[in-house]
């Protein structure tokens, strides 16, 4: 491994930090698991699930190099992955924010890009926890609390139309917990657009977001 | 808390606000956690308020200091083990995003669902009235039929005959290279554990299949506390945990369903562990008698159906998108009464009264807190609803 920012680290955060990484190769392994068997167990696509061994090591050194420096994540994906990462995002996008700071902000960052988590997933974890307000901060990775205020839910139906791809980790909203490998620390899939010029109704669309409404 | 912007920037990043019930001075700038944004707010003199609104220069190089976390003493956002890193304002010089189009109508959009009762089929609800039988997510509108002796089961329960349980696990054990499909087996789960008491999920051998099932019976069984309800589910849900707690999907589901059932000693910011979780469930278990429990207490549906309809109102009152096809399966399926079925709808007056209507019936059903129904029967026998 590269000289790491974890080789600085309390023990703990860094053993926290390879859980995750370890988690998010488990996730790619088993969804390349998945296609494989969709080609029924196609021995050559099964062979290639060695690559994974090496994949939360491959996660720890992009992790650890500074936002604007870090990789294109086709360097540590395989095309067949990101298709897969992106296919998540074919019936939608969807953050979260206060409203007060989408009508200051806008739904983008200052770099123009803006995060997204899978529709389809986030509808999934309503589903799972029944709306309740502590199991969704959970699902979401969050602390108590934070779905409290007066929130909206920001949609774009056709992020497709808008560039949507793994993250690389450049990205303005790329924060101190940004974790390589297109997941949140809850396992939804997240993604990133170019949201500077998104149209409210045409784009995007704008909904109140009450946590068990 | 509700505030009133007395001065924002959009090039800089931050707001100078009034908090309406306190009357403080704060700025506040956005932090992100990715899909997710908040802020962080700063308390202000009324001096530093006043000087900082009136000079911009001065507020820039504020919020510039908050955000470099110099102000911390200042900060009344309550932090968690995770904190938001500020949003950065552009390096001066390059172009802004386009600012956000002024807001209009909503719309209903391309996904909004409008049915006239929750989709029967794995949901198990009321015998559905027409349209196709649907799977997993009812809203994606996969169509899958239903299997011949999962449909007679729950044909059966659904008038209160619920002793097609026992056909149910021997039909989840049968793995055979005849036998049932994933389909049907996942059908299978989903009723048993919807239809199971609480001595049925104690009996070791019920869930034995879980043993060496395919991981998408485990991962559909880890996420079905809500359905479960029983204060046995916690030990079969431990023992899942401790044979699948390295599988995110399953951990997932593990932990939202012991979170339904159970109530956490310690601080919530504290990682849930199935150890932790397992200790929540003992101590809960030995303070709480009763049978079928919802978040440590006797199980009631009262709340899903208060927020049913505190948020119908509300969404009617705003003129906001409304869905209740998270719940309104569930409701469905305890009840046995049909109702409306809404995903990203604009509520006319109909749909209101449609939603209330519904919410009127359940309300009015004589549930006994801590007792498990069934379309209206006690799985335990006790009296039924109707």
């Amino acid at each position: 491994m590269a000289n790491s920012k974890l080789d600085g680290a309390a023990d703990e955060v860094r053993e926290t930090l390879m859980a995750q990484f370890r988690r998010i190769a488990r996730l790619h392994r088993k969804r390349a698991r998945d296609r494989a068997d969709k080609m029924e167990s196609d021995a050559e696509a099964i062979r290639d699930l060695d690559r994974f061994d090496h994949m939360p090591d491959d996660l720890a050194d992009v992790h650890a190099l500074p936002n604007g420096s870090r990789p294109h994540p086709s360097t540590y994906f395989s095309r067949e992955d990101l298709d897969d990462h992106e296919s998540r995002f074919q019936n939608g996008g969807t953050r979260f924010m206060p409203r007060a700071n989408l009508e200051k902000y806008g739904p983008a960052q200052a770099d123009g890009t803006s995060f997204l988590m899978s529709s389809d997933e986030v509808d999934q974890m309503l589903i799972d926890t029944g709306g309740d307000q502590e199991l969704m901060e959970r699902a979401l990775g969050l602390d108590p609390g934070g779905l409290d205020g007066d929130l909206v839910r920001v949609d774009v139906p056709n992020p497709f139309d808008h560039g949507i791809r793994m993250p690389t980790g450049n990205e303005k909203g790329a924060n101190d917990h940004w974790l390589p490998g297109g997941t949140l620390p809850g396992g939804i899939s997240e993604g990133v657009i170019d949201g500077g010029g998104l149209v409210r109704g045409v784009d995007y669309t704008v909904d109140d977001f009450v946590p068990g409404g | 808390m509700k505030t009133r912007t007395v001065r924002f920037s959009r090039e800089h990043y931050y707001s100078l606000d009034i908090e309406e019930e306190t009357g403080r001075r704060v700025l506040s700038i956005p932090v992100t956690f990715g899909a997710i944004d908040s802020e962080e707010r700063y308390a202000l003199s009324d001096e530093l308020f006043a000087r900082l609104v009136e000079d911009e220069a001065a507020a820039q190089a504020f919020a510039d200091e908050c955000r470099a976390h110099a102000h911390d003493d200042l900060l009344v956002t309550e932090l968690g083990w995770r904190r938001g890193s500020p949003i950065e304002p552009s390096p001066a010089g390059t172009m802004l995003p386009p600012a956000p189009a002024p807001a209009s109508a909503p719309v209903e959009g391309a996904q909004a669902i409008r049915g006239d009762e929750p989709p029967a089929s794995v949901w198990f609800g009321p015998d559905p009235s027409g349209g196709p039988e649907r799977v997993a997510s009812p809203h994606r509108a996969a169509a899958a039929p239903l299997d011949e002796r999962v449909a007679s089961v729950a044909s059966a329960a659904r008038e209160g005959d619920l002793s097609g349980r026992t056909a149910l696990v021997d039909l989840l054990h049968d793995s055979s290279p005849d036998g049932p499909s994933m389909q049907a087996r996942l059908q299978a789960q989903r009723l048993l554990v919807s239809l199971a008491r609480d001595e049925d999920i104690a009996e070791p051998t019920t869930f034995r299949y879980l043993d060496d099932a395919p991981m998408a019976l485990v991962e559909a069984f880890a996420g079905s506390g809500r359905l479960l309800q029983a204060r046995s589910a916690t030990d079969a849900l431990v023992r899942v945990g401790r044979a699948h707690w390295r599988e995110p999907d399953v951990r997932r589901g593990l932990i939202s369903s012991l979170l339904v059932l159970v109530h956490r000693q310690e601080d919530r910011r504290v990682e849930p562990t199935l150890v932790n979780l397992a200790k929540a469930a003992v101590t809960t278990l030995a303070e709480q008698p009763a049978a079928y429990l919802l978040k440590s207490g006797p199980w009631s549906p009262s709340e899903q159906i208060g927020r049913m309809r505190s948020s119908a109102e509300r969404c009617h009152a705003q003129g906001s998108l409304f869905g209740n096809w998270f719940l309104a399966p569930d409701l469905a399926l305890w009840s046995g009464i049909p109702g409306p079925y809404l995903k990203d709808v604009l509520l006319s007056d109909d749909d209101l009264a449609a939603v209330l209507a519904w919410a009127d019936a359940l309300d009015a059903l004589a549930w006994v807190p801590g007792r498990k129904y069934f379309h209206g029967h006690d799985v335990d026998g006790g009296p039924s609803l109707r």
